[in-house]
């Protein structure tokens, strides 16, 4: 090989190379898309993979009460034995960050019905209501609620991260407020009864980035 | 003739060369900006390895099914996406994925749109995605591996030479 060609061929593999980093290092654009799937006690797994809103399913539940209770109740001690939890498995199959969030519809609008948005990691104490309270930072309140499961816009609140590959247990604890349950002998404390509620839940994956979902 | 093996890679090196250089030139001169797509948001339009050439546009001359480039308002990324309604007045456009069932959830300002798509190239795209969800371990592999079959390969074609030179 002639000095020319050799000389030729360096300058024509580092304009290439320069050429690939221009590629290489164009900004990425994405889009406010998500992946919705309804969960059910019997169908506990989602899996989400490159987002794709055309994956609906409609599921919806009934949760048994053994009793009625109260969040705000300091001197309530039998929160942790009347909540029910589904555990829905989430995972991110698809190749970016993804995010879920969890949207619940009480679906013939009963009164009382409450709801707390969770991971495994946040426990305190095997205690959802010592977990609450930490994650609400002792602010019992309805609005505190609503802002930790749907964020003030009501199109944010907490959500669960997931890398590439991820597989994580994300929770959702169910109870019913005893003084708006409308339930003769429910206005105690704890009240043992049991109680019948129809919930929807549903599990959003949207992009790692605020602003992707819409309730 | 004899042809010979490195000639046709030299060749072959010359023709790519020179095409991606005039690409990425005739990309730089004319003002338009290269953006990966990275999402199937406005599948079948555009696909995930996609790249979206866009150009700066004045916003009066939007229209309803421009695809636009438009930067998150906390400009933290960007989206490309279909105009379905424009408020000249307020100087906000709403967007919408051809893929998505709905409006994007927020409008975006004027001052947030990078430009309109001129034209997109496919695959391109699968460079950048690559690049950006490859790890510092996955690199330095990558790296490591073309570094040794430069080396190898240098060291066969060294020794064959020796090998010829003692032949003759």
């Amino acid at each position: 090989m002639s000095k020319f060609k050799k000389l030729t061929a360096a300058v024509m593999a580092l304009m290439l190379v320069m050429c690939g980093s221009y590629f290489s290092l164009m900004s990425p654009t994405t889009a406010w898309s998500y992946q919705s799937q309804n969960i059910s006690g019997a169908q506990n797994t989602f899996v989400f993979a490159d987002f794709d809103v055309d994956g609906e399913y409609s599921v919806s539940d009934s949760i048994r009460f053994k009793g009625a209770t109260a969040f705000a109740d300091e001197n309530e001690t039998m929160f942790d034995s009347v909540v029910e939890v589904a555990e829905v498995s989430v995972t991110n199959d698809g190749g970016m960050p993804a995010r879920v969030y969890a949207t619940v519809k009480n679906e013939y609008e009963t009164k009382g019905l409450r709801y707390f948005y969770f991971t495994d990691d946040m426990m305190v104490d095997d205690s959802v209501k010592a977990t609450m309270k930490k994650t609400l930072n002792g602010e019992m309140t309805q609005t505190a609620l609503d802002k930790h499961n749907i964020g003030e816009d009501g199109n944010s609140g907490y959500y669960v991260s997931l890398n590439p590959g991820e597989t994580k247990k994300v929770k959702v604890a169910f109870w019913v407020e005893y003084d708006e349950c409308g339930i003769d002998f429910a206005f105690s404390e704890s009240a043992w009864a049991t109680i019948d509620y129809k919930v929807n839940i549903t599990m959003t994956a949207t992009q790692d980035i605020d602003g992707a979902l819409v309730r | 003739m004899k042809i010979k093996p490195g000639n046709i890679l030299f060749n072959m090196l010359a023709v790519v060369t020179v095409l991606a250089v005039l690409f990425v030139g005739f990309n730089i001169f004319s003002g338009a900006r290269g953006y990966a797509v990275v999402t199937d948001s406005m599948a079948p339009t555009l696909n995930r390895g996609d790249v979206v050439f866009v150009k700066q546009t004045e916003f009066e001359s939007l229209n309803e099914g421009d695809i636009v480039t438009v930067q998150f308002a906390d400009g933290s990324g960007f989206f490309t996406h279909k105009i379905v309604s424009i408020d000249y007045f307020a100087g906000a456009i709403r967007t919408k994925g051809d893929a998505n069932e709905s409006e994007d959830p927020q409008p975006s300002m004027s001052e947030q749109i990078m430009g309109k798509m001129w034209y997109s190239v496919p695959l391109l795209g699968y460079f950048s995605i690559a690049f950006n969800e490859m790890d510092v371990i996955t690199l330095s592999v990558i790296l490591a591996v073309v570094l040794i079959i430069i080396t190898g390969a240098s060291v066969l074609v060294s020794t064959k030479r020796k090998r010829g030179g003692k032949n003759e």
